[in-house]
């Protein structure tokens, strides 16, 4: 025990995929609603 | 008008990512003096209320009508968070103590920064609805909560993946979590009350008056750690962090506000089309249009 957290790539790589998908899945959600949205207010037009 | 506000939003977005980011690249890989004389405090502070006051404009100046703009901002948001990543995985060296996890860091602070942000800018359209009765600021809410509810439960994740090999344990009932779990749920619980209730007036009224008493758990997330005696370390300042972490933290900050703008933006087009369509009047059936005839 020296006090210094060694390795834990495995962690690092965890986190960044992780904010890498819920980013990209809110992404693609917000622009799936989107056009719904679109395509409902040209439907009514 | 609003258009000469988005060419400002974008001048100030230019001079903070230059003072927060290009300055530091010029000293650390061409070795050249970019910061035309400006000291390192300036240069912090343009960068900072530089990208939250172009943030503020982007909204404000947003019609919802240019779909160009949110998709160029995400765009860039994108590139600058695959900078900062690759600079936080690749190029910075580890940190002294906490070696490679401390990588996570240049992810999971710019997230916090940003859910509190975003959270921030649900207050401020709440009192601006309140005051005004305009739904445009309705649909800002809508869209400022559920984008800072989306990087608080990130923040969570990211949190608990780092607390795992340097703490010794996933989750901890500290000050600083405990608050931020709370906030996380206070503002589920309002986008849940919106989902509930079908009358426009009464949802924007009850979900801006239940933002603001939620918003008080704001503060309370920034200051627990000096307040309390918490497990989670205190913020960070140009002075703490070693110079050769600022590219990949700097450059996921930007990507992290940018992104934040470009989905606010975009929630909210989805909101106002909503609202649009529900405060519409009812269609003529044929027999009230035989009347009118």
């Amino acid at each position: 025990m020296n006090g210094v957290v060694s390795g834990g790539w495995n962690f690092v790589v965890a986190a960044y995929a992780v904010t890498a998908l819920v980013l990209l899945i809110y992404g693609v959600t917000v622009i799936t609603r989107l056009r719904d949205e679109i395509s409902r207010a040209s439907e009514e037009r | 008008m609003k258009r000469n506000l988005f060419w400002l939003a974008i001048a100030l977005l230019a001079a903070a990512v230059y003072c927060g980011l290009i300055v530091t690249v010029g000293e650390q890989y061409l070795r050249a003096d970019l910061s035309l004389g400006l000291p390192v405090g300036a240069r912090t502070l343009i960068a900072l209320l530089g990208g939250l006051v172009a943030l503020v404009l982007l909204i404000v100046a947003d019609d919802f009508r240019n779909l160009s703009r949110p998709k160029a901002l995400a765009v860039a948001g994108a590139l600058f968070l695959m900078v900062g990543s690759y600079f936080g995985l690749f190029v910075a060296p580890p940190e002294q103590f906490m070696g490679d996890i401390q990588r996570i860091m240049y992810v999971h602070v710019p997230t916090a920064w940003f859910a509190l942000v975003a959270l921030t800018l649900a207050f401020a359209s709440a009192v601006v609805y309140l005051f005004g009765g305009d739904y445009d600021w309705d649909a800002r809410m809508e869209a400022s909560i559920e984008v800072g509810v989306v990087l608080a439960f990130l923040l969570c994740c990211q949190g608990s993946i780092w607390a795992k090999p340097t703490w010794g344990v996933w989750w901890d009932w500290d000050p600083r979590l405990t608050t931020t779990a709370v906030l996380l749920f206070a503002f589920l619980g309002i986008l849940a009350l919106r989902k509930f209730v079908d009358d426009p007036y009464r949802r924007a009224m009850w979900s801006a008056v239940a933002t603001i008493i939620a918003y008080v758990d704001v503060p309370i997330v920034y200051f627990s750690v000096k307040w309390w005696n918490s497990l989670h370390q205190q913020q960070s300042n140009p002075n703490t962090v070693s110079k050769p972490f600022w590219i990949p933290l700097r450059a996921s900050a930007f990507g992290i506000l940018l992104l934040m703008t470009a989905f606010i933006m975009l929630r909210a087009r989805v909101a106002a089309l909503r609202l649009k369509h529900e405060l519409a009047p009812p269609p003529l059936t044929g027999a009230e249009i035989g009347e009118s005839v």
